[in-house]
């Protein structure tokens, strides 16, 4: 995978990528703050076949779906599959409004020796990600919790943050 | 006088809102209004567009200069020099020679050279823009190349300019040297300035940011500067460069730029239109197109060529860089600029003018159909099989 990273004076920078398929794909961010994506499908001298223009807010949108934080597909990767197949698998979690875990540090829930799944990133307010979150993180209401561990520990994982305390 | 000056301003921004869809850079718009209403500027106008149009000058130096910062003009140097020196030279000697054959006197072709040089940054970075190639592989050779064509085209004003006012002084060579010494020190002692007090520039911004006084700093220290660039006989142009320099070094571009930014736009606006007003075509209407006609056909292919084998050298294939080529041809706010600093004596002035006008026109129409223009030549000149 090839990314090269060109200043264009006047204009901005340019960011372009090829693909393994052979198409090229640029990302020029205007000094304006617009952001301009273009297709060049042989890679070679013609002009772009696509151009798409995206506001600030649309590239975000966008980036933080390519970024996968929303779905994320089953990778072909050899490791990942491995991984999939000893039983391990990756889960959101929404913590609700009534969630025991509300208000509480992932410290206190000791969810690490409780259940056996590991907390790898919250996702907050629907765009803020927060990557391996320290133990005094404190968890709110309408949190997503990323997790990861086998069938069995996610389980109790929703369990815990699901169930009212005193079961 | 300030009823016609409200009332100039006001048709140039009618004209200026209504051709906005046509894809055509103001500027082109602004010397036409010039050009056809010059008739109706009376004296007392004049003073007010005179002074505008100074301003507009300088802030267009001044907002050029603040995007050179002394680490992209080296990266630019290592990476274009070869396609801007092959510019320089194709450009600058096909205008030169033209001007010879004509004959003008040498110091008039010398001129004709330096206007007929530089090709238009304003409009190509505009049509660039406009026609979505951004991208493309070719953009980032012209764009070098304008690059390295502002630098040298800059320091040519700054000595044309002392050439213009010393003209009927003592021995050339002698005067000459005397202009490049001091342009050189200005140019040292800029970049001197830029990267001492880069910082403590930085920080007095950053105090008076949100004060109403910001564009008194700013506006200010240009005119202090180009100001005191003019009382040593060379353009104040290049003064406002300078001071462009040394602010681009505080890092604080964003600020800058949008105190001085609106008044820059309008004053630039002035500047051209006032260009555009005096372009006088006198008398020998005739003699002049026989002096255009030969000077826009040898400098349009020179561009074309220069361009053409500025790109191969970086490394392009044929199509790309006959794009180049064909995208470079339009001239502009340099060569008004260059112009203006030719003393009248030399006879130029109307022919500049015209060409610059006709240059403008065709530079945009070849911009624009590059890419036809450019298989089109491939097909007919390229005639090698290996497919680029």
């Amino acid at each position: 995978m090839k990314l090269r990273e060109v200043d264009l004076p006047g204009i901005g920078k340019k960011f372009t990528l090829h693909t393994g398929k052979g198409i090229a794909i640029s990302l020029v961010v205007h000094n304006t703050g617009k952001r301009e994506i273009y297709l060049f499908p042989r890679g070679g001298e013609e002009d772009a076949s696509c151009v798409i223009e995206l506001s600030d807010e649309e590239a975000r949108q966008l980036g933080t779906l390519l970024m996968g934080a929303f779905f994320t597909p089953v990778v072909v990767d050899e490791d990942k599959i491995n991984l999939l197949l000893k039983g391990l698998i990756i889960e959101w979690i929404e913590l609700s409004k009534n969630s025991p875990a509300a208000g509480k540090t992932i410290k206190e829930l000791d969810i690490r020796a409780k259940t056996g799944a590991s907390v790898i990133a919250i996702l907050r307010n629907e765009k803020d990600i927060i990557p391996s979150p320290s133990p005094e993180e404190v968890l709110k209401a309408g949190d997503t919790l990323i997790a990861v561990g086998t069938r069995e520990q996610i389980s109790s994982l929703i369990e815990l943050v699901a169930t009212r305390p005193g079961r | 006088m300030i009823l016609d000056f409200g009332i100039i301003l006001s048709v140039l921004f009618i004209s200026a809102y209504l051709v906005r869809r046509l894809r055509v850079p103001s500027i082109l718009i602004y010397i036409i209004l010039g050009l056809s209403l010059g008739a109706f500027v009376n004296r007392r106008s004049e003073d007010i567009l005179n002074i505008f149009s100074e301003v507009g000058l300088i802030l267009l130096f001044f907002f050029l200069g603040l995007e050179f910062s002394i680490e992209r003009i080296l990266s630019v140097a290592r990476r274009i020099w070869a396609a801007g020196i092959i510019d320089l030279i194709i450009s600058f000697g096909l205008g030169f020679s033209t001007g010879y054959f004509l004959h003008f006197n040498v110091i008039a072709c010398i001129f004709l050279g330096a206007i007929t040089y530089a090709s238009s940054s304003a409009i190509i970075l505009k049509l660039l823009v406009d026609l979505k190639r951004s991208a493309n592989i070719e953009t980032e050779i012209i764009l070098g190349i304008l690059i390295f064509e502002d630098i040298a085209a800059s320091v040519l004003l700054a000595i044309l300019s002392g050439v213009g006012e010393s003209a009927t002084g003592g021995p050339v060579i002698f005067t000459s040297l005397f202009i490049l010494a001091k342009i050189a020190f200005l140019l040292g002692a800029s970049l001197l300035i830029a990267s001492a007090f880069g910082s403590n520039l930085r920080n007095i911004i950053d105090r008076i940011s949100g004060e109403e006084f910001l564009s008194l700093f700013v506006i200010g220290s240009v005119f202090l500067f180009s100001g005191f660039v003019k009382s040593l006989g060379i353009s104040e142009a290049f003064g406002a460069f300078l001071v462009g320099l040394i602010f681009a070094e505080s890092g604080r571009l964003e600020p800058v730029e949008r105190i001085a930014l609106p008044l820059k736009d309008m004053a630039v606006a002035i500047f051209f239109f006032s260009f555009g007003v005096s372009i006088e075509i006198t008398s020998d209407f005739n003699k002049l197109i026989v002096a255009l006609i030969p000077l826009f056909l040898v400098t349009s292919l020179g561009k074309i060529i220069s361009g053409y084998l500025g790109a191969r050298l970086s490394g392009l294939g044929s199509i790309s860089s006959l794009r180049v080529g064909y995208s470079m041809v339009a001239r502009g706010e340099f060569s008004i600029v260059l112009a203006y600093a030719a003393p009248g004596g030399l006879g130029i002035h109307a022919l500049s003018g015209l060409y610059i006008l006709l240059l403008t026109f065709v530079g945009i129409l070849s911009m624009i159909y590059a890419p036809n223009l450019a298989r089109g030549t491939r097909m007919v000149f390229i005639k090698r099989g290996s497919n680029a």
